[in-house]
């Protein structure tokens, strides 16, 4: 994984993010002032925008606008900031999966770059919120951080993002699986999601060390 | 004390005396926990009074808070009241015509819009616009408020004013000073107002403050020196 804040000048707090053949650029502005059909009266709006890798926007790009939503939403301080807007607009680079099948790495690659974008920009967060892929194969064998070929050939895939207070993983925000898989599948995915989230966050940590350090 | 810290990090408080937060701490109304909610240093201090807790980080959007020193711009005027906006996109603040020196109902200040005034900022709650004046509240002088004149404003990241401002020790200004005269404004917003006697001096010392955010203060004289090099050895024809 390969991250780089403060990339884009003229936004609030950005993001450039890699993982594998996925990249993608998170964008967040705010807090500014809304349009008026976007203010709430007591808390913070989001606008999420996704720009797929090629082409125009499609109902697959609201799909994942609607998931990074319902994941960053609790992780924001969102009372802290009365009838206002937070902008965050993601520019896919590479999909790096098969875009007519799959979602989920550019879903987890959104998440995370927005975490740090959200992180660079300073809005308030109670927590942070960091994500995983994870696909099990016909031989039942779990392979985090997939490739596209992993995906074509996985029985099952799952998605997994968990919010981080405090250095630990404390709540689950979304896990999104499709293929073929049972309840015990679903408790190995989520034990070696949270392996893989706690070094995620340790990485998260390291890179704000030395981001400080270097000010 | 100074720790590396993270939103929702647990912060060791104590519960039995008074705790005053200050910017990147925030009290869940929720679940009443005391947490940080920006990743930067974390400052501790502790007096007879009690224990001021707040995070230094540095980011590029302004939110005002009272008694913060800013350079706005004027983008409306009403019947009794200027309209400011201390940062694009942001929501404009106000500026009452009563918050200038000798101000009275017939006396009214002559800005226009698109004009930059140095102000302070007097009320900032997140419910309400938030208000700013031009003159120092306690004994009614203009304690160097108002109109910024000519020059030139340079947008620069909150944490990069803020040592500029209150960072005695920080050596960009002494460094500038040794190339020319100038007069300088610098807002917590992240706008700074510098004005030279002489144009290629205000390009020099622009491309100068911008170019020294994010340098470390060993680099500030030589890329001080380049730029004021570069705008005296051009021929003027």
């Amino acid at each position: 994984m390969n991250t780089r804040t403060g990339y884009l000048e003229n936004v609030d707090g950005s993001c450039l993010y890699s993982l594998n053949s996925t990249k993608v650029i998170a964008a967040v502005t705010g807090p500014v002032e809304p349009k008026a059909r976007q203010e709430l009266p007591t808390q913070l709006a989001l606008e999420i925008n996704i720009r797929p890798a090629c082409g125009v926007p499609t109902t697959r790009e609201v799909n994942i606008q609607d998931k990074v939503r319902a994941v960053i939403t609790p992780t924001l301080a969102l009372y802290k900031y009365p009838r206002q807007l937070c902008q965050i607009t993601l520019q896919l680079l590479q999909a790096g999966e098969t875009e007519s099948y799959f979602h989920e790495l550019e879903l987890v690659a959104c998440v995370n770059s927005t975490t740090y974008a959200l992180v660079d920009s300073g809005i308030a967060l109670k927590g942070i919120a960091l994500g995983t892929t994870i696909v099990i194969t016909e031989g039942n064998k779990l392979i985090t951080e997939p490739t596209d070929e992993n995906l074509k050939n996985a029985k099952s895939t799952h998605v997994v993002v968990y919010m981080i207070e405090n250095s630990k993983p404390t709540n689950l925000l979304l896990m999104d699986s499709y293929g073929d898989f049972d309840q015990n599948d679903v408790f190995k995915v989520l034990e070696q999601s949270e392996i893989k989230i706690n070094e995620l966050n340790k990485n998260f940590r390291e890179y704000m060390k030395t981001k400080l350090n270097n000010l | 004390m100074s720790t590396l810290v993270i939103p929702g990090d647990e912060i060791s408080v104590d519960p039995e005396r008074p705790v005053v937060l200050g910017p990147g701490m925030y009290n869940d109304p929720v679940s009443q926990r005391i947490i940080p909610v920006n990743a930067g240093l974390l400052n501790i201090s502790d007096s007879k009074k009690g224990q001021t807790i707040y995070v230094d980080y540095d980011s590029k959007r302004y939110t005002p808070a009272v008694g913060d020193l800013v350079v706005g711009v004027i983008t409306g005027a009403f019947a009794d009241s200027y309209r400011v906006s201390l940062s694009s996109f942001s929501t404009p603040v106000s500026l009452s015509y009563m918050a200038f020196p000798n101000a009275s109902k017939k006396n009214r200040p002559t800005l226009v819009i698109g004009d930059l005034v140095y102000a302070r900022v007097c009320t900032a709650e997140k419910e309400l616009e938030a208000e700013i004046e031009c003159v120092d509240s306690t004994n009614g002088s203009d304690a160097g408020f108002g109109l910024l004149e000519n020059g030139m404003v340079i947008d620069v990241t909150l944490g990069f004013a803020r040592s500029l401002l209150f960072n005695n020790e920080f050596p960009l200004l002494r460094n500038l000073a040794q190339h020319c005269k100038f007069e300088i404004a610098i807002g917590v917003n992240g706008k700074i107002w510098i004005k030279t006697d002489e144009v290629k001096e205000t390009i020099a010392c622009y491309r100068s403050i911008s170019d020294c955010q994010g340098q470390s203060q060993e680099k500030f004289q030589e890329i001080i020196k380049n730029h004021f090099a570069q705008v005296t050895n051009t021929v003027e024809e």
